[in-house]
């Protein structure tokens, strides 16, 4: 067995895995991984402009085009087990012996990669349509930070999936998750303005800290100038990802007992 | 009367579903931080009627997204599960049942619409004034109507083209862009403001900024009854989306396609 054969089986599982449970045409992945960052983008821009702060509205703009990451990796990957749990793939998986962390993360590969084209067409979308000034842009910093949000982003979404395991709705749990990584990691909100409860929320999502990263590198900041801020981004993915994983074990181990996934019908 | 109790019947069947558990819980509060965020954007600005205006758009901003979705979601839920064929087994027309479905969203949809209220007046940092209250009134009341009517389109349309439809059906930020909800369509590119005057509440929420503003009367009134009259013919097709889904689902069997 060579030493590529595990990042290609893990690829492939990944690749099978959109396929399977989130591919829905073209159509569907435009609509819902392009057009609707877009969409959010253009809200907080023209809502910014309304309220007469053109400056203030450049600065929501770049904070949604960082949202959109979290935002269509969330959407994928919550629909992703949702529809696990509802067409009853999930208990042949609690059947195998293969790796959990795996497949947990097979589920998240893909749509990562989505979050990252979400961002590169808001921000397109952005430059072009809303004229952000993108003249000072520093594009390792830029690219750099969006790796690492991505990371932290599918950590989150990962983790977060878990509950859409075991509750019959999960469109609410979307709309409160993606609401607040717009709310409460300065996307549109500066963190001082946040009482202070609320901004010790926003410090345990993603996006906080990376969004530091990437808005500097809008002011043309080198990646240097960025490490901390990127490092604490990537410990809190680190962090998600170790508490996803011991989470689905946790579910996994309640419903092989209780013989059902369903929490709302117990209680 | 036939047609009452459906609508009666599917009303309390959908709101059964959502009066209560970690639905109602999550549904409250799922809005607040969306809503919190837009509602900040709007308490930036020294312009007078601005906070006030984002305050009741974002109440029917939750009002429309939560209804429509919900609509979207419950009839995809039960033609999956199958139990949307024992409501058709009835005489009662598809519409009447789907009408108790939809009230039952809207008005669950009403709860986190008056919490995202109340969270825009909170974080307002003055109670909004209202030189016409009477105007306000009649605007707010023709912007709801507004809502519902844009709302349950989408029902017909779920049912009739379902998964060819359903990316452009899922963009609920489409139209939220377009419904003036954040702020009035004339600031929108003018292509783009022209397509969003098809919304009724694209004309109601400039009779709310004028109401806020001290606008005359009688721009108000030709704004209210431009959007009443649009919802109209809102509801008028869904009517006629309605025969034509009836139709082929009696004939075809076939509820999503």
């Amino acid at each position: 067995m060579s030493a590529f054969s595990a990042p290609i089986r893990f690829g492939v599982l990944s690749f099978l895995s959109f396929k399977a449970l989130s591919w829905d045409g073209v159509g569907n992945y435009v609509w819902g991984n392009l057009a609707r960052p877009v969409f959010f983008v253009t809200m907080f821009a023209l809502a910014g402009r309304f309220a007469g702060n053109p400056s203030a509205a450049e600065a929501y703009i770049v904070g949604m085009v960082a949202s959109a990451h979290p935002a269509t990796i969330m959407g994928g990957v919550l629909a992703m087990f949702t529809i696990e749990r509802n067409f009853a793939i999930l208990p042949i998986l609690f059947a195998t012996s293969g790796s959990r962390f795996v497949m947990i993360w097979s589920r998240g590969l893909i749509h990562m990669g989505s979050g990252w084209v979400s961002v590169a067409v808001s921000l397109f979308f952005a430059a072009v349509v809303l004229k952000l000034d993108l003249s000072r842009l520093d594009w390792i910093t830029l690219l750099v930070a969006t790796a690492v949000i991505g990371f932290s982003s599918t950590a989150f979404a990962l983790c977060a999936g878990n509950f859409a395991l075991i509750l019959r709705q999960w469109t609410d749990l979307r709309t409160l998750l993606e609401g607040s990584v717009v709310a409460f990691t300065g996307a549109v909100i500066p963190l001082a303005a946040l009482p202070g409860a609320v901004a010790a929320v926003g410090h345990v999502l993603p996006l906080t800290a990376g969004l530091v990263a990437f808005r500097a590198a809008f002011q043309g900041d080198p990646v240097e100038a960025v490490t901390m801020p990127l490092a604490q981004e990537a410990a809190i993915g680190i962090v998600y990802a170790v508490l996803g994983a011991l989470l689905f074990l946790a579910i996994e181990r309640q419903a092989k007992r209780m013989g059902s996934l369903d929490w709302e019908a117990r209680a | 009367m036939i047609y009452l109790l459906a609508i009666g019947g599917a009303f309390w069947q959908q709101w059964k579903t959502l009066g209560s558990g970690w639905n109602f819980a999550v549904g409250m509060v799922a809005n607040v931080p969306i809503v919190a965020a837009l509602a900040w954007v709007a308490t930036q600005s020294n312009r007078s009627g601005v906070v006030g205006y984002a305050a009741i758009g974002l109440f029917l901003m939750t009002l429309w997204n939560q209804s429509q979705l919900g609509m979207r979601w419950s009839v995809y839920g039960e033609a999956y599960a199958g139990t949307l064929e024992f409501s058709l087994i009835s005489r009662a027309p598809l519409m009447a049942f789907l009408v108790g479905k939809a009230l039952a969203h809207a008005l669950a949809a009403a709860r986190p619409a008056l919490a995202a209220l109340i969270v825009a007046l909170i974080l307002a940092p003055e109670m909004p004034q209202v030189p016409n209250p009477s105007g306000l009134a009649i605007s707010v009341l023709a912007a709801t109507l507004g809502v519902l009517a844009t709302a349950f389109i989408f029902a017909p349309l779920q049912v009739i083209a379902a998964r060819q439809l359903d990316s452009v059906l899922s963009i609920r930020p489409f139209v939220i862009v377009l419904s003036g909800f954040l702020y009035p369509v004339s600031l929108l590119p003018a292509g783009v403001a022209l397509v969003a005057r098809i919304f009724p509440t694209s004309w109601a929420m400039d009779a709310v900024l004028l109401s806020l503003q001290g606008g005359a009367s009688a721009e108000i009134i030709v704004d209210v009854l431009t959007a009443l009259g649009l919802s109209v013919l809102y509801l008028l097709v869904t009517w006629g989306l309605f025969q034509l889904v009836e139709g082929r689902v009696r004939a075809t069997g076939a509820l999503i396609t």
